[in-house]
Formats: C-alpha cells, sequence, structure tokens
C-alpha cells in the first residue's frame, strides 16, 4: 500500500514507512456508516411509502447519496491513516480530500488512553488517545490490534516519562 | 480571628499575627519558623465572615427573586400575614437566620487548611466533605485577589496556581490582609525549600528554583532555566559567559543565584542594547535602577526573602498604563463603538419604531456594554514591576489584582491592534501563563493592556530579556508592521490571494533562536510570539482546494490560554520547513533540559 504520488511528499517528510492501521477498521467504519446513512435512508423511504408525499424523498435521497459517497471513500480514508514513531516524536498522519499530519513529541504526552467501544471489541480493535497539555490537540489513532495499542502505550508512556521536560 | 487554632491544636501561630502586623506588609519575623510549627496537625481556619461573602450569590438571588415582581408578592405576603398572623412571620424569618447563621458557623468550623513540608491541604464542606491535597513543588505563583465586597471589610484572596492546567488553582478565601501576606510568604518559601529538595543533591545545580521554575526548566525561550532577568550590567560580577542553558555548578543555595546563569543573561541585555543605540539604550539605564543587581551568593533565609519579594516596595515600576490611556484606548475599541451605536440605535427605536422593538436591542447593548466595563475594571492602574521573583502585575478597579510571573511561565505571547489603534502605535500584549486555565485567560492573561510599542518591549523584555534585544526586537517590530516580502521572514506565496485576498501579504512567520514569530492580520493586526521550547505538539493541514494550489496551513498546539498559532496558506515547502524546524527546535529544547537535568532525576 506505499503510495509515492508527488503530492504525497508534503505529507510523509521521511519518506518512511509508515505503518497502516489494521484493515479491520474498514469493516468497523462500513458497519458504522451502515447505521448513520441506512438506517434513516430507509425510515424516509418507509415514511415516503405510507405518506405519499413526494418531497420525502429529497432528504432521503440527499443522505442515501452521502452514504454511498462515505462508504466509497471509506476504504481509501481508513488506509489514509498512518503513523511513525520517530527517536523523539510520534506522527499521525490521516485524511485524503483533508490532509492533516500531526507531530506529538513524547516528552509532551500527558497520558494515554487506550479504548474499546463494543463494536470496536467485537472486531478486535482499540483505539489510542494522546493527550498533552494542550486541550486543542486531539491526537488519536483508531483501530489498532488491541496488542499493537498496549505495546504503543507502553513504549509511549516510557518514553514520555524519560523524555518529560516541563510544560 | 481568622485562623483559630482547630480543636485540639492549641498553639497554632496564625492567630496572634493578625495582631501584630496591622497592614500585612511587614515581614514575619515573629512567625515561628517552619521547625517550630511542625507539620503534622496545625489547621487553621478561614476568616468567620467567608461563609457570607461565600453565601452572596445566594442571598442575592433569593432577594431578586422576592424582588422580581413585587407589586404581586409583597400584596400577597400581606395578605397572608394578616391571615396567619406577623409574629408567625416574624418567627420564621427568625428561624430562618439562625439556620443560616448556625449553617455558616458550622461551615466556617469545617473548612480549614494546612501546610505541610511537601503539601498544601486544605479540606471543606459540610455534608460533602472535600479534602484536597496540593504539592508544593508543584506550585507555580500565588496571586493576591482583591474582591471589591471583601475588600471593604479588608479581606483578600489567596489564589495559588499550580501546574497542571486547568482546575488546579486553589483558592485559600477569605483571609485577613494580614493573614494572606503571611500565608503567601510561607507557601512560596516552603514551595521554594521543596523544589530544591527536589531537585536532588546540591551537587550540579537544577537550573529550576524560582517558586514557579520547577515546571519550566528550561527551554531557552523565555528566561531559560534559572535565567533571571537582570538589568544590563555589564560589569557584574563572575561575567564568564556560560551558555544558558547548561547546568552550571553552583552554591547550594536556591538557585537564583546561579552567578554564570544570571550574568550570561544579564549579558545577553547588555548586548542586546549596545547593539541599540540612543533610545535604547536610554531605556536600558532607567531599568538599569531596579535593584536586582546583587548577585553575590546569599544565605538561605535571605534568598527566600528575596523570593517573597520583600524589596518590592523600592523596586521602580518597569511601566505603567495610565488611567488616560485606558480610557482612550477604550473609546478607540471597536467594542465601546458597538456599544454606542447600539445603544442609540435603541433609543431611536423606543421612540418612533413600533413598539417592543426597542428590547430587541437590549442584549447586544448589555453584551458590549458589560465587555467594555469588565475591560476597564479589570484594565485600570495597570503597573508592573521587575522583582526577584518575575514580573509582578497589579491591576484592577473594583476587584485588585496582583499577580507574579515567574520567568519561564510565559508560554507564549500575542499583541493586537485594531485598526484605530493603528495611528497611536497601540497594541494589547496578552500571553498564555502555565498553570492559568483558559477560564482566566480574559482577566489574568494581560501583560499590557494598551501598549505602545516601546511599553511593549519592556513587557516583554520583563517576561524574556532576549527577545528585547536589538536584532530579535526589529523581528517583532517587522512582526507588528511590515508587510510584503521581509528579510528574515517567510511568507505566503502570491498564488494564496485566492484564498486570502486582502491579508496575504502580511501573513508571514520568523525564527529566532527563542521563538517562533508569527505576523498576521490587516485590519486586525497581530504578531504571535511562541517559545520554541514551549510547544505542545503541530500540525501540517491541507485542504483539496490548497492542494492544487501547493498550499498548507501550520498550527502550533499550545496550552490553554489567549494566544494560538495556527498560520495558514504558506507555500507547502515552507509549511512543511516551518513544521520540521519547530519540531527540531522543540527537541532541542527539551535536550537540553533533560541534559541539564542530568541522567537520574525523573519526576
Amino acid at each position: 500500500m506505499s503510495t509515492a504520488r508527488p503530492q504525497d511528499v508534503l505529507f510523509d517528510p521521511d519518506g518512511q514507512d509508515w505503518r497502516r492501521v489494521s484493515p479491520k477498521l474498514i469493516k468497523v467504519r462500513l458497519l458504522l456508516i451502515g447505521l448513520w446513512f441506512g438506517l434513516p435512508v430507509v425510515g424516509g423511504v418507509v415514511c415516503l411509502v405510507i405518506f405519499q408525499q413526494w418531497w420525502i424523498a429529497i432528504p432521503t435521497a440527499v443522505w442515501a447519496l452521502l452514504g454511498l459517497w462515505t462508504a466509497w471513500l471509506n476504504d481509501r480514508r481508513v488506509r489514509a491513516i498512518g503513523y511513525l514513531e520517530r527517536a523523539d516524536d510520534l506522527l499521525i498522519r490521516k485524511g485524503i480530500l483533508f490532509r492533516e499530519l500531526k507531530v506529538v513529541p513524547y516528552g509532551r504526552l500527558q497520558y494515554l488512553d487506550v479504548t474499546a467501544g463494543p463494536l470496536d471489541r467485537a472486531f478486535g480493535l482499540a483505539k489510542l488517545d494522546l493527550n498533552t497539555a494542550s486541550g486543542s490537540l486531539n491526537a488519536d489513532l483508531p483501530g489498532l490490534d488491541p496488542d499493537e495499542a498496549a505495546r504503543l502505550r507502553d513504549r509511549l508512556s516510557e518514553l514520555g516519562a524519560t523524555r518529560m521536560a516541563g510544560l | 480571628m481568622a485562623g483559630g487554632p482547630a480543636p485540639g491544636n492549641a498553639d497554632a501561630s496564625a492567630p496572634e499575627h493578625e495582631q501584630t502586623f496591622p497592614g500585612g506588609g511587614t515581614p514575619g519575623a515573629k512567625k515561628p519558623s517552619a521547625a517550630e510549627r511542625g507539620d503534622g496537625q496545625n489547621w487553621h481556619r478561614l476568616h468567620p465572615l467567608t461563609p457570607f461573602f461565600k453565601g452572596w450569590g445566594l442571598i442575592a438571588v433569593a432577594l431578586a427573586a422576592g424582588v422580581y415582581n413585587a407589586d404581586e408578592n409583597i400584596p400577597d405576603l400581606i395578605r397572608f400575614a394578616n391571615r396567619t398572623g406577623w409574629h408567625w412571620i416574624a418567627l420564621a424569618v427568625f428561624a430562618l437566620l439562625l439556620i443560616a447563621l448556625a449553617w455558616a458557623f458550622i461551615w466556617w468550623r469545617r473548612a480549614y487548611f494546612q501546610i505541610t513540608d511537601t503539601s498544601l491541604e486544605w479540606a471543606t464542606g459540610v455534608v460533602f466533605r472535600a479534602r484536597r491535597t496540593a504539592r508544593l513543588d508543584r506550585i507555580e505563583a500565588v496571586d493576591t485577589i482583591h474582591p471589591l465586597i471583601p475588600r471593604l471589610f479588608g479581606l483578600v484572596k489567596l489564589k495559588i496556581e499550580s501546574a497542571g492546567g486547568a482546575g488546579s488553582a486553589v483558592e485559600l478565601a477569605y483571609l485577613t490582609a494580614a493573614d494572606a501576606a503571611f500565608w503567601r510568604r510561607e507557601i512560596l518559601s516552603r514551595a521554594a525549600v521543596a523544589k530544591q529538595g527536589a531537585g536532588g543533591t546540591p551537587a550540579p545545580l537544577p537550573p529550576t528554583t524560582l517558586p514557579a521554575g520547577d515546571a519550566f526548566g528550561g527551554a531557552p525561550g523565555p528566561g531559560g532555566p534559572g535565567f533571571r532577568p537582570v538589568p544590563p550590567n555589564p560589569a557584574g560580577p563572575g561575567g564568564h559567559p556560560a551558555p544558558p542553558n547548561s547546568a552550571v555548578p553552583g552554591p547550594a543555595t536556591p538557585g537564583l543565584a546561579a552567578p554564570g546563569l544570571a550574568a550570561s543573561a544579564a549579558e545577553h541585555v547588555a548586548q542586546g542594547y549596545a547593539g541599540a543605540g540612543g533610545t535604547a539604550s536610554a531605556g536600558a539605564s532607567t531599568w538599569n535602577q531596579s535593584p536586582v543587581v546583587g548577585l553575590a551568593p546569599k544565605s538561605t533565609e535571605t534568598h527566600i526573602g528575596e523570593l517573597l519579594g520583600d524589596s518590592d516596595a523600592h523596586v521602580p515600576e518597569l511601566f505603567s498604563v495610565p488611567t488616560s490611556r485606558v480610557i482612550a484606548s477604550l473609546a478607540l475599541s471597536a467594542w465601546t463603538w458597538m456599544f454606542v451605536i447600539t445603544a442609540i440605535a435603541s433609543v431611536i427605536m423606543l421612540f418612533v419604531g413600533p413598539r417592543g422593538s426597542a428590547a430587541g436591542f437590549l442584549a447586544p447593548v448589555f453584551g458590549f456594554g458589560s465587555y467594555v466595563y469588565s475591560r476597564l475594571v479589570s484594565d485600570f492602574g495597570f503597573s508592573a514591576k521587575q522583582t526577584d521573583r518575575g514580573l509582578t502585575l497589579s491591576h484592577g478597579l473594583t476587584t485588585r489584582v496582583s499577580q507574579t510571573i515567574a520567568p519561564g511561565r510565559v508560554l507564549a505571547v500575542s499583541l493586537n491592534q485594531g485598526p484605530l489603534w493603528r495611528r497611536c502605535d497601540w497594541w494589547r500584549v496578552r500571553m498564555t501563563v502555565a498553570g492559568y486555565g483558559s477560564q482566566d485567560a480574559d482577566k489574568q492573561s494581560v501583560l499590557v493592556p494598551v501598549a505602545n510599542s516601546e511599553t511593549a518591549r519592556r513587557a516583554i523584555w520583563g517576561i524574556a530579556p532576549e527577545l528585547a534585544q536589538a536584532d530579535r526586537w526589529e523581528v517583532i517590530r517587522g512582526a507588528l508592521t511590515g508587510s510584503g516580502p521581509t528579510p528574515g521572514f517567510t511568507g505566503s506565496p502570491r498564488r494564496a490571494r485566492l484564498f486570502d485576498p486582502w491579508i496575504w501579504k502580511r501573513t508571514a512567520y520568523a525564527v529566532t533562536p527563542e521563538a517562533l514569530i508569527l505576523r498576521q492580520g490587516r485590519l486586525l493586526r497581530r504578531a504571535t510570539i511562541v517559545f520554541h521550547g514551549r510547544i505542545q505538539g503541530l500540525e501540517l493541514s491541507q485542504g483539496p482546494f490548497e492542494r492544487r494550489r501547493d498550499l498548507a496551513d501550520v498550527t502550533i498546539y499550545l496550552p490553554p490560554g489567549p494566544v494560538a498559532a495556527v498560520i495558514s496558506h504558506l507555500a507547502g515547502a515552507d509549511a512543511l520547513a516551518l513544521l520540521e524546524g519547530e519540531t527540531a527546535r522543540l527537541r532541542a529544547s527539551m535536550n537540553q533540559v533533560l541534559a541539564s537535568r542530568g541522567p537520574t532525576t525523573n519526576p
């Protein structure tokens, strides 16, 4: 999956091997998309049949299209999530249309959370949340294997403890 | 008395000193020393009037509820009273008062605090008890706050800021002024001792012994470790140029006096001003009067005294903002104009508009008005002194606040200017301070409410002397007023004008050894200074349209506060260079802190 198109260079400063999150996240996200978009669309269709009001078709169609688009992007979006453990910081890359690259220095980590919702657990996934003193930096890594999440958590908190240099 | 001994601890020391030191100014010479007091069970109480000031809101709400619809409530009450008999009403009121008094008394009896050698502990609450502990070595600062009504009774509040972000502040309220002065001294000196202890063995002195220094040990930024702002004094003792971040083996006193560091800071500043020529050296010579020059090694006692600012009274002001300028600056602010316009509009609507239309203007009139009022009240009488503990700010009309910003506590600074301030060269200087949560941001994060660039330079000198050096200040000046391509600045490319047709020429960044400097905004000019070593994280981002033009945004994450550092629509390569450069500079500064701390210590 190592795509190296020219415009990716900006978000791949080291040209190194980024680690991907588990492909199982694709399924989990697809399921969630199904729930968020599928259920309202089904509801809309039912209403359309019952009430015979043509305007109900508009939001239903819009919602259905949005859902399809999101589902179509889902695969690439999950594959775009990557992380790279460097000597002093963790890089997290996300997004295809709106790209972002976050740099979280180990010495700035205040605490780490590993969370797993019911759906995550069913698929054997976990999410790692990285927290610094800046409340607005939302650095998280979804779709990790629980072992990998635990490894990262332990490694990062160890690195964080040795590199903690005040605020 | 404020701190009557809790049951079973008869000889608490606090009780006498209120009488001993009326006015609260004198040092605690008659206080028992830390050793005499021991660290066990010396609980102290707040002032007995505390529950009334704390419960003031409740009383006000009750009164307001009674006054609201008074035209109905009062006749109702009279009718009710006539029916049931007045003596019952009087009895009920009396009983309520008694209950309130009893509650206040119990609350007061059960709220107390103590200081041990390692922590500040306090316990409050009657039904739900809360008992908390703040570690002394984490304490950043102790601010004295004088709210209006308690102030009339000579009572003040102590706000103790510790490292650890929002919600970590502790308030000891209310105390008499003398008590507050005593406890402030006590907390700060014990914090200094605790930090010294936490710093490890006396061998290589950790460069972090200011009361607030611990967590900020030492990026090269605003006063690297243990730097203390020393006025230019080229002939200072021990002037061997120690690099600002090296661990200088110093005397085993609280480390303020690490001579090499202080002297090197002095040197930096001196160099800066030597280069600055006429006006600046004149400025330097006035600052020179600050009696912070004595660098000879001192005993621990003297040092604690210095930490506490016993000598504040004779320290000359670094700067102050005249009331006339505060008022003029508010008159020239958009908020005041909005207030006046909406107020006039509401009056016009009252006379000529349809019935009830004036009411629609009430909310904005009230909103703008209260903002302008709060600005006036909190910016009033703003003055700053450079003391041994750092920069001491005091300000406020109804609520008088004095805060001390220890070196290294300022993480970022922003200078803002609205269009009407431009002719006067006025800037509002705000700062993100470690330990202050975002809820304090508006009132307690102002470095200067309105300053011309010379005053702004003094203020910045107060928190980070290096940045006031001629060459650094040149860059900051460029960020304040410059536009278009400027040497030293990396700007937004011309292709960004599609996104920012108006401001793209101003958007630029520059890097000094201490800080990243952003130049932004055309109508609302803004210069942002972010110390490299204080960055919490970085982000590079790019939307689909930006990608077509090879542009990207960089966000620098900082702890919560008034300063935000986001720079948009840089050329892709420049954005990446900024991201990588800042990451590297942050790493370098953190490594320096770690190296100076030595291999063993690990908080």
